[in-house]
C-alpha cells in the first residue's frame, strides 16, 4: 500500500540516533529511521518500550540527551512543539486530550484557527464531518466517549493541516466499524500525501495500513521490515512472548 | 554575635519546624492546602492560654491534651467537608478557596468570643531562666518548646516509618491510585492525617505564646505564610523535610533579624517565591515529574 | 454583533446606574467603592475566568498601583493624569517581574502571588524607605484632590474593561485562554501561543488593578500602606467573581453588588459577624455552587451575558 517514492526524493522526516533518558533510565536509546510523504510506518513493541516516548521527542516535548529529527531537510532541535505545528508535524495522545471544558466545534476551530491560518467555517465543518463528529459539534468535548475522543483529537491535529503525523494507539477502544472508518481515512491521508507514524498494538489493524514496521523493546528497534516478517523474527517473537507471559 | 544568632536559630527552626509540619503532611496525603492552619495554631495558643489562667494548667500538660483534642474535633470536620471536595474536578483549587473561607470563620468566631485583646503567657508557666546552648544563653521556654517540636517530630517520624499505619500512609502520599489499587482505605488514612496536621497545628499553637509572642484571633493568617515557607523549604509533599525547611528558616530569620533587621520580614515571603521558582521540589526533593 | 446585545447591555446599564447613583446620592464614597470593586472583580475574572490561575495577591497590583500614583504626585509633582500613567506603569512592571510564577499550578500560584503581595507591601512599608514613599506613616496627595474627576476616571476604567471581557468571552481570545486552562500541551499542538496569551492575560488583569489603585489613591488622597495593600481587596474580589460566577459578565457584578451591599449593611458596624457570613457562604459555595450563582442557569442550557 505504500506508494513507492522515486528514490531520490529526500527524506521528510530522518530521525537518527536518539537517545532520551529519565533520571539514570534509557527510555530511547538509539533510535534512527525515515519516512517520506505519503509513507506509513508502524511502531510497534511492548508496554514501556519507548514508542510514546519517541513521538513526544518528534513533537518536541522532550529534547533528547542525542540524536537529532530532522524534517524536511531541516534540524528541528531547539524547535518549540508549537513551532513543530507550525512546521508542519501534528499528533494524536495515547489517551486523549481534548479542550475539555468547550465544544467540539471550538476545539477544532482553535486548531485550524491557530495551528492551520484559516479557519473558514466550510473546512471546520468538512472535518467534523469526516472524523464522524458532526453530530457532538456543539456538545462540551468533556461529554464524549474515548473513542469519540480518539477522533477529535485527529480532527485538531487534521486542521492544522500536517504532512507528517504522529498517530499514537489510535485503534484501541473501537468497534469494529469504527475501526473500519479509521483505517480508512489514514489511508487516505497518506494516498493524499501526508506522511503517518502510527504507533499500535492492534497489528490487525495496522496490516490494513502499511507493511513497513519497526519493533521496540527497551528503547532499541530490534527489527525493521515488512510485518508478515516481524512475526518469524526470533527476538521479535521472544519479547512478545515474554509479554504474553507477564500478562 | 553569629553564634547567637546560631543558637537561636537552631532553637527557633525546630519549632518551625512543627509549625509547617501538620501542613505538610495534609497536603503530602490529601494535595490540599489547609489555609486554616495558622488559625488553628491560633486556637491551640488560646486554648493553652485559658488551661493556664483558668484552670492552672501548665503548658506542658496542655500540650497533650489540646493535640488529643483538636484530633477528635478534626474527625467530624473531615467528613463534613472532605468527602465532598476530594471527588470534584478541580479538588486542588476548590479546597483551597473553601479552606480561606474556613479561616475567615475560624478568624471571626474567634474574634467574637475573645475579643481583639493580646493575651500571653509568662515565661514561668512553661520554664523560667536561661539555658546555655553553644556557649549562648537561650530562654529555657525557648528550649522547652524547640524540645517538645524535636519529641512530636520524631513520634511522627517514627510512626511514618515503623507501624502499618505509616506504611500505608507513606503509599498514599507515593501514589493515591496505587495504593487504592493495592486495597488501602484511602479516606480513612485521609481523615487520620487530616486529625493528625489538625492536632499538630494544635500543638504548635500550645507553645506559640513563648515563641511567636503575644496572641490574637488574626495571628493566624500570617503565620500561614511562615508555616509554608517552612514546608516549601523541605519539600511540599514530604513531611520530613520540614525539619529541614524549619532549620533553614529558623537560622536565617535570626541572621536577617541579627544583621538586616529592618528587612527580616521579607525572608518568608522572598524565600518562598525564590524556592518555588527555582526549586519547585524543595531543597531536597527530586525533581517532581512535569506533563 | 446580535450575541453582543446581552452584554453590552448590561455594561451600559452597570455604567448608566453608577453614574446616576453618583449625581443623586449623597454618599458618593461608596459608589466610588462599588466602582472599584466591580473593576477589581472584572479583572481577576480576566485572569482567573479565563486561565484558571487565582491570584490571591491581587492587592498587590492595587497597592502598586496606589503608591505609583503617589510617588508620581508627590516627588515629580505630576497632574492627576500622567501620575496614573505611572500607576499603570507600576501594576505592568510589578506583572512582568511575577511572570515566572505562571510556570506555577493551582495552589503554588496562588500562594507564591500572595507571599509576593506581601513582600512588595514590606519594601513600600519598611521605614528605611521613608525618604521615598513616607515608609509606614502613609502620604497625603491633598493637592490634586478631586473626588468627582477621580470617579469619572474610575468609571472610564470600568467601561474599558468591561470591553475587555466581552472582547475575551465572545472572542476567539478568551477561547484559547480557556483552551490553554484546560490543557496546556493540546493548546500549544494547536498552535496556540500559550506563553504569550497567558502573560497577556496576567498583564491586562495587572493593569486593571494598578490602574484601580492609582484612581482610589487619587480619590482618597490620604492613606497607608495597610490601606492600599489590604488582603481584603484581593479577598474581596475573589468571593465576589467566585459567588457569582467567573469567566461571565455577569457574575462578577452580580458578585460585587450583593455581597459587597451586604458588606456596607453589617461589615462595617460588626465586621466580625461580616466574615463569619463571609467564611460560610465561602464554604457553602465551594461545597455545593463550585461555579457560582449563575452556573445554576448556565447549567440549564440558558445564554447569561
Ligand atoms: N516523563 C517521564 N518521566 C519518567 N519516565 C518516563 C516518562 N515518560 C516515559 N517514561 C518511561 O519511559 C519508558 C517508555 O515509556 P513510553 O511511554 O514511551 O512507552 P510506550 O512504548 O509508549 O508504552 P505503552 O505501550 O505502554 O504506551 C517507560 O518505562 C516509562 O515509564
Ligand atoms: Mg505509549
Amino acid at each position: 500500500m505504500t506508494s513507492p517514492e522515486p528514490p531520490a526524493a529526500p527524506p521528510l522526516l530522518e530521525v537518527r540516533g536518539l537517545v532520551k533518558r529519565f533520571g539514570g533510565f534509557r527510555a530511547l536509546d538509539g533510535v534512527s529511521f525515515t519516512l517520506r510523504a505519503g509513507e506509513i510506518l508502524g511502531l510497534v513493541g511492548p508496554n514501556g518500550s519507548g514508542k510514546t516516548t519517541t513521538l513526544n521527542v518528534i513533537s518536541g516535548l522532550y529534547a533528547p540527551e542525542a540524536g537529532e529529527v530532522r524534517f524536511a531537510g531541516r534540524p528541528l532541535r531547539g524547535l518549540s512543539p508549537r513551532a513543530r505545528v507550525h512546521r508542519g508535524i501534528n499528533r494524536t495522545f495515547q489517551s486523549p486530550r481534548p479542550f475539555a471544558s468547550l465544544s467540539v466545534r471550538e476545539n477544532v476551530r482553535l486548531a485550524a484557527r491557530f495551528g492551520g491560518r484559516d479557519a473558514a467555517p466550510e473546512r471546520i465543518e468538512a472535518l467534523l464531518e469526516r472524523l464522524g463528529l458532526a453530530r457532538w459539534a456543539a456538545r462540551p468535548a468533556a461529554e464524549l466517549n474515548t473513542g469519540q475522543q480518539k477522533r477529535l483529537d485527529l480532527a485538531r491535529a487534521l486542521a492544522t493541516r500536517p504532512r507528517l503525523l504522529l498517530v499514537d494507539e489510535i485503534a484501541a477502544g473501537l468497534n469494529p466499524a469504527e475501526l473500519e472508518s479509521m483505517a480508512e481515512l489514514l489511508a487516505a491521508l497518506a494516498a493524499g500525501g501526508t506522511a503517518l507514524l502510527v504507533v499500535e498494538h492492534l497489528l490487525g489493524f495496522l496490516g490494513r495500513l502499511t507493511e513497513r514496521v519497526i519493533v521496540m523493546n527497551a528503547g532499541r528497534e530490534i527489527f525493521e521490515g515488512r510485518l508478515a516478517e516481524a512475526s518469524r523474527d526470533a527476538e521479535v517473537v521472544r519479547v512478545f512472548l515474554g509479554e504474553a507471559a507477564r500478562r | 554575635m553569629l553564634l547567637h544568632a546560631l543558637a537561636g536559630g537552631l532553637v527557633y527552626g525546630c519549632y518551625f519546624a512543627l509549625l509547617g509540619l501538620g501542613l505538610n503532611l495534609v497536603f503530602g496525603v490529601m494535595r490540599i492546602v489547609n489555609l486554616a492552619h495558622g488559625d488553628l495554631i491560633m486556637l491551640g495558643a488560646m486554648a493553652a492560654y485559658f488551661l493556664y489562667h483558668l484552670a492552672g494548667l501548665s503548658p506542658l500538660w496542655a500540650a497533650p491534651l489540646v493535640a488529643g483534642g483538636f484530633f477528635l474535633l478534626a474527625l467530624p470536620l473531615y467528613a463534613a467537608l472532605l468527602p465532598r471536595l476530594l471527588a470534584a474536578r478541580e479538588a486542588e483549587m476548590l479546597s483551597f478557596t473553601l479552606f480561606f473561607g474556613l479561616q475567615q470563620i475560624i478568624e471571626a468566631l474567634a474574634a467574637i468570643a475573645f475579643g481583639p485583646s493580646e493575651r500571653s503567657l509568662p515565661a514561668r508557666s512553661l520554664a523560667a531562666g536561661p539555658i546555655v546552648l553553644l556557649g549562648q544563653s537561650v530562654p529555657k521556654s525557648w528550649a522547652f518548646s524547640a524540645l517538645v517540636a524535636v519529641i512530636a517530630i520524631g513520634l511522627f517520624y517514627l510512626s511514618l516509618h515503623h507501624t502499618r499505619l505509616g506504611l500505608f500512609t507513606r503509599a498514599v502520599m507515593a501514589s493515591p491510585e496505587e495504593a487504592a489499587a493495592s486495597g488501602i482505605d484511602l479516606s480513612r488514612i485521609s481523615a487520620i492525617a487530616f486529625g493528625l496536621g489538625v492536632a499538630l497545628a494544635g500543638l504548635a499553637g500550645v507553645f506559640a505564646p513563648f515563641m511567636l509572642g503575644s496572641v490574637t484571633p488574626a495571628m493566624g493568617a500570617s503565620l500561614n505564610l511562615v508555616a509554608f515557607a517552612t514546608v516549601v523549604v523541605g519539600s511540599l509533599g514530604a513531611p520530613l523535610g520540614t525539619i529541614f525547611g524549619g532549620l533553614v528558616y529558623g537560622v536565617g530569620l535570626l541572621l536577617m533579624q541579627t544583621y538586616f533587621s529592618t528587612w527580616a520580614d521579607l525572608l518568608p515571603d522572598l524565600l518562598l517565591i525564590a524556592i518555588l521558582l527555582f526549586r519547585p521540589s524543595g531543597l531536597l526533593g527530586r525533581r517532581l515529574r512535569v506533563a | 454583533m446580535r450575541r453582543l446585545l446581552p452584554d453590552l447591555g448590561l455594561a451600559a446599564f452597570l455604567l448608566a446606574a453608577l453614574t446616576a447613583a453618583e449625581f443623586l446620592y449623597r454618599n458618593e464614597l461608596l459608589v466610588f467603592n462599588f466602582t472599584i470593586f466591580f473593576i477589581l472583580a472584572q479583572g481577576l475574572n480576566a485572569i482567573y475566568g479565563f486561565t484558571g490561575y487565582l491570584p490571591f495577591g491581587y492587592v498587590g497590583f492595587f497597592g502598586a498601583g496606589a503608591y505609583g500614583f503617589a510617588l508620581a504626585v508627590m516627588h515629580l509633582g505630576s497632574a492627576p493624569l500622567p501620575a496614573l500613567g505611572l500607576a499603570g506603569a507600576a501594576g505592568l512592571a510589578l506583572g512582568l517581574l511575577l511572570t515566572p510564577l505562571l510556570r506555577l499550578s493551582g495552589a503554588y500560584f496562588a500562594i507564591a502571588n500572595l507571599a509576593a503581595a506581601q513582600a512588595v507591601y514590606q519594601v513600600i512599608a519598611n521605614p528605611a524607605l521613608e525618604p521615598l514613599t513616607r515608609g509606614p506613616y502613609g502620604v497625603s496627595l491633598a493637592s490634586v484632590f478631586a473626588p468627582r474627576a477621580s470617579f469619572l476616571a474610575a468609571l472610564a476604567l470600568l467601561a474599558l474593561l468591561l470591553g475587555v471581557v466581552i472582547w475575551l468571552r465572545r472572542g476567539e481570545m478568551g477561547l484559547a485562554l480557556k483552551a490553554i486552562r484546560d490543557d496546556p500541551l493540546s493548546a500549544a499542538m494547536a498552535g496556540i501561543p500559550v506563553v504569550r496569551l497567558r502573560v497577556l492575560a496576567w498583564l491586562v488583569s495587572a493593569l486593571a488593578a494598578a490602574l484601580a489603585g492609582g484612581i482610589y489613591a487619587w480619590h482618597i488622597s490620604v492613606f497607608y500602606p495597610e490601606t492600599v495593600f489590604d488582603l481584603s481587596f484581593s479577598v474581596f474580589a475573589i468571593v465576589f467573581t467566585l459567588f457569582g460566577g467567573a469567566a461571565t459578565l455577569s457574575g462578577p457584578i452580580l458578585g460585587a453588588a450583593l455581597l459587597y451591599g451586604l458588606y456596607n449593611l453589617i461589615g462595617i458596624t460588626v465586621p466580625q459577624y461580616f466574615q463569619l457570613i463571609y467564611g460560610a457562604l465561602i464554604v457553602a459555595l465551594m461545597l455545593f455552587l463550585p461555579r457560582g450563582l449563575l452556573s445554576l442557569l448556565t447549567d440549564r442550557g440558558h445564554d447569561v451575558p
